[in-house]
């Protein structure tokens, strides 16, 4: 594998580290798996890419950003103040936002920006080392380093306890006069607003935005997550829980372009990832069995 | 002071199943009573706590706390001032977070959550001491995942986070029932202390006869949804366990009356 092999997987492995950090929220700490990310995913990038084309790249994943915030905000609102379930509850919020991401992109399937200017293009060239550019990298990591401290504060304050709360023990939360409702809305909106930057930040480093590319956006994210806390552990605090699901994203891609060297034909991606995820969540039910034999 | 007018749950209403749970309760508990409540299975004890705790409809009434009428308020907001305790000691901590955060998450009841850092060092220390009290080790384990603690220590806490922030009115459905015999003994012991140090206005279900009579100053005896009798006073003191289990008696045979007819 070339050396700027290695730098793209790890770069779109922090891209996609960016979005399992939003279902982090909705997944591990509320417990509820939210399927709206399939639709947020594409809001960010529909955003994203139609202000890039005007000129307003930052713009773009801002708007995005409060999109997906949006989004979150329906999924939350139809689950608690409705009662439905939460895979429905994103399934309908991730149908809508299939006809709706289509507006954005002014009904175009997908829209490319080569040659045009994204937030990454001030940084292009500026540090080449070996023939291969690092400045997409830095800048990237430098938008996942700021999450997660964003993360850490933030799961760290009253409201942060709260939400942990709420996916732990509802019933204690609400006798803590703490309104569970407003908290699950609270995460499901920033799971869809973390996921949207991703998917913002996608389409400026892949430079295309092709409506169907959020398809299995949940899966690449529990493969990621399950990664990360297979490999890294997840029990020893916040900050390392958080840094090893970004890691864990990492690794996935950095395995799955291993395996497209090996010659995995690229469609084969969707099937490879929820097979691991399948294969990780499997894995300890067959290990459960052998000791109780 | 909790007051309860006219209050009627009834089940699975229009249905073959229907069940007629609280008939026509009216209850007044004064500031500082603490009234213990008897009754058989079904009686409709932990319905009555269900409805000042809000987690039920009530088809027709008002509860009252304090004078303030809560009957339109939802069940996080009534827990301002209302403390709780189930029979189930997983049910008030949550597993996955310390002791430390446990009893931050309660200290913050009725205050407006704000984006501050969590924990000061003042209360740090509040933390400690209060569960110093409880003389259960568990100030030494703040740092400990509460999944990690007895049932015991559990219930210990969860009445310690109740009581945090005293609240006007502590509600506890069997909060010993689960607990060894040791156990229930010391829990209920650290209970009372905690209800007579803060004044705590207080109804506790119990199926212990002994604790009914021996603690509190009144006694409600349940049954079929009805508020049969309070038992308060001079006659309270008198009372021992073989008249409670007499009042049983008296009441099971009128229903084998009942039955007969």
């Amino acid at each position: 594998m070339s050396l700027s092999l290695v730098v793209g997987a790890i770069e779109l492995g922090i891209i996609f580290g960016i979005c399992s950090l939003g279902l982090f929220i909705a997944f591990r700490v509320l417990n509820l798996p939210d399927l709206t990310v399939d639709g947020s995913f594409v809001t960010g990038l529909a955003f994203s890419a139609v202000f890039s084309m005007q000129g307003q790249p930052l713009l773009g994943i801002i708007l995005g950003i409060v999109g997906g915030t949006l989004a979150g905000i329906v999924t939350g609102v139809l689950h608690t103040k409705f009662k439905i379930q939460e895979i429905l509850a994103g399934i309908l919020t991730m149908t809508g936002l299939y006809s709706i991401n289509l507006k954005i992109m002014n009904d175009q399937p997908s829209i490319f920006l080569y040659g045009i200017d994204t937030i990454f293009t001030p940084f292009t060239n500026k540090l080449v080392i070996q023939g291969v550019d690092f400045g997409y990298l830095l800048v990237l990591l430098c938008i996942a380093m700021l999450l997660i401290v964003i993360l850490v504060f933030f799961f760290k304050t009253l409201t942060g306890l709260a939400l942990r709360a709420t996916g732990d023990n509802e019933a204690m939360v609400r006798s803590s006069s703490i309104n569970t409702d407003t908290m699950k809305i609270l995460g499901f909106a920033m799971t869809n607003a973390i996921v949207a930057l991703g998917g913002g930040l996608y389409a400026q480093y892949t430079q295309t935005a092709a409506h169907g590319a959020g398809v299995g956006t949940l899966v690449l994210c529990c493969a990621s997550i399950i990664i990360g806390e297979t490999v890294f552990g997840k029990r020893r605090g916040m900050l390392h829980h958080i840094v090893s699901i970004v890691l864990g994203a990492i690794l996935y891609r950095l395995l799955l372009s291993y395996a497209f060297v090996l010659g995995l034909p690229a469609s084969d991606l969707k099937l490879f990832s929820a097979l691991i995820v399948v294969f990780a969540m499997v894995l300890p039910q067959i290990k459960l069995r052998r000791k109780n034999r | 002071m909790i007051e309860i007018k006219n209050c009627n749950v009834i089940f699975n209403k229009n249905t073959v199943n229907e069940n007629h749970a609280l008939k026509d309760i009216n209850l007044r508990l004064e500031d500082g009573d603490f009234v213990t409540v008897i009754g058989s299975n079904g009686a409709g004890k932990s319905t009555l706590l269900n409805v000042i705790c809000g987690n039920i409809e009530t088809e027709s009434g008002e509860v009252f706390i304090d004078n303030q009428n809560i009957t339109k308020f939802k069940e996080h907001k009534r827990a301002n001032c209302i403390g709780r305790l189930s029979q189930d000691p997983l049910k008030g901590t949550a597993p996955h977070m310390t002791i430390e955060e446990n009893c931050l998450l309660a200290y913050g009841r009725g205050t407006k959550r704000k984006l501050r850092f969590s924990i000061s060092k003042e209360e740090k220390e509040l933390f400690h001491n209060q569960c110093a009290k409880l003389n259960l080790g568990l100030e030494d384990r703040m740092k400990t995942e509460v999944g990690f603690l007895s049932g015991g220590q559990r219930q210990a806490l969860t009445l310690l986070m109740a009581t945090m922030i005293p609240p006007q009115c502590l509600l506890l459905d069997e909060h010993t029932a689960a607990l060894d015999p040791k156990t229930a003994e010391n829990i209920m012991k650290i209970t009372n202390d905690i209800i007579q140090e803060y004044h705590i206005t207080t109804l506790m279900i119990t199926h212990n006869i002994d604790h009914a009579l021996h603690y509190g100053n009144k006694t409600i005896i349940m049954n079929e949804g009805r508020i049969l009798d309070i038992i308060e006073g001079e006659q309270r003191k008198s009372m021992t366990k073989e008249d409670v289990l007499k009042y049983y008696e008296k009441i099971n045979g009128v229903l084998t009356d009942k039955q007969i007819l």
